[in-house]
């Protein structure tokens, strides 16, 4: 038994001086298993969603708590949960799972002032952060954070109120979180913040709006859910001490297995491994010093950590 | 090379199509600088083109596993 994994995983006489995993026989069969596991796992998601497909460990009360923390860093007073404007995130997150877009501005024109004035929030200043494709709701405060545009929404002294809507679907084909954060201070209200201008305040005044990115061609939807609005306890307390209920569009249970990290995890260590074990060879034919005809190692641990890099960047979420 | 490939990935945040296609591109390049790098050493066999188109079709494949799995 230690014979034959040796025999795997270590150059001697009984593999030609390469590792058995390395021979082009090995290589063919591990590509190959790479794409039937693709297609398998990608049925086992379509066929049963709540066994298998993507989940998140993102809530409304941490990303409130999140948000308020980072703006309690900066001096700033906390922000308190609207339903208005958590219904007009609701609103905007079901926009772009039905019109299949990920903008701010929708392809027909609507701008985040047309959901957030729909749910009756008349506003004086307004802003909105967008996210996907995060898996908690640290990582989503963090990723906006990270960027001056949407640092600036999170921590203007505009702002008095905030709303969330935190949605699952389908965008552009792939199976994602949408997280839809909107800013906003009531029309009429003095804005009492630290640092607030003394200067009449605007009746629409857009604040720190982040470019809506290039257009991209669409890639006809398949949605695989509709999302409908749920009224869910927010487990937040509203000024009258009462918990707050947010619509939240159908965000629904997660499944049991979480696909992307699975595939993320099988993934990384299969190309980690193969890495190791190119590792080894060089260390141990440098020391034996045998003679092969075979590509260079280097080469090939360059390239497999590309790979890993890759497959990190395309897990990893994106804010607009 | 591939540093940027990756580098240009991060800028097409969310754009799934784009990412991998620069994925078949790193690996196209990884292949053809293996063939010209074994070439210039005058050691260039079949084998060791077949290994380097082989480790590319792996990296790939790995890529694919990921996406269709996860539905990104």
């Amino acid at each position: 038994m230690v014979g034959y994994v040796a025999h795997l995983f270590f150059p001697r006489s009984s593999n030609n001086y390469r590792a058995r995993f390395l021979h082009h026989t090995f290589l063919l069969t591990f590509i190959f298993v790479f794409i039937a596991g693709g297609f398998f796992l990608g049925y086992g998601r379509t066929r049963y969603p709540s066994v298998l497909g993507v989940s998140s460990d993102i809530s409304i009360s941490q990303l409130l708590a999140d948000t308020n923390q980072k703006r309690a860093e900066n001096g700033l007073q906390p922000l308190s949960l609207d339903s208005r404007l958590s219904q007009a995130a609701a609103g905007k997150a079901m926009d772009m799972f039905g019109g299949n877009y990920w903008a701010h501005n929708s392809p027909d024109g609507k701008t985040p002032w047309v959901f957030i004035r729909n749910a009756g929030y008349g506003y004086t200043y307004a802003g909105e952060n967008l996210a996907r494709g995060f898996s908690s709701s640290g990582d989503v405060v963090n990723a906006w954070m990270a960027s001056p545009d949407h640092r600036k929404n999170l921590l203007s002294s505009n702002y008095i109120n905030i709303g969330f809507a935190v949605e699952k679907g389908s965008l552009g084909g792939e199976e994602t979180v949408l997280v839809v954060q909107m800013f906003g201070s009531p029309a009429g209200q003095a804005v009492t913040q630290v640092d607030t201008p003394s200067n009449p305040v605007p009746t629409e005044a857009v604040e720190n709006i982040v470019p809506t990115p290039t257009p991209q061609n669409n890639v006809p939807a398949v949605i695989t859910e509709v999302p409908k609005p749920t009224a869910v306890n927010a487990n937040i307390k509203n000024p009258q001490n009462q918990l707050d209920t947010v619509i939240v569009a159908g965000a629904g249970a997660n499944p049991k297995i979480d696909s992307k990290i699975v595939s993320r995890n099988i993934a990384v260590i299969v190309v980690l491994g193969f890495i190791l074990i190119f590792i080894l060879d060089i260390i141990l034919i440098e020391k034996k010093k045998a003679l092969r005809f075979v590509g260079h190692n280097l080469d090939h641990v360059i390239f497999l950590s590309m790979i890993i890099a890759m497959i990190l960047v395309l897990v990893s979420g994106s804010i607009i | 090379m591939l540093a940027t490939v990756v580098f240009v990935a991060t800028l097409f945040p969310g754009n799934k199509q784009i990412q991998m296609m620069l994925v078949v591109f790193g690996a196209f390049v990884y292949v053809l600088w293996g063939i010209v790098h074994h070439y210039i050493n005058h050691n260039l066999k079949t084998k060791i083109v077949i290994e380097y188109i082989l480790i590319g079709g792996l990296g790939i494949s790995a890529i694919f596993f990921l996406l269709k799995g996860s539905g990104l």
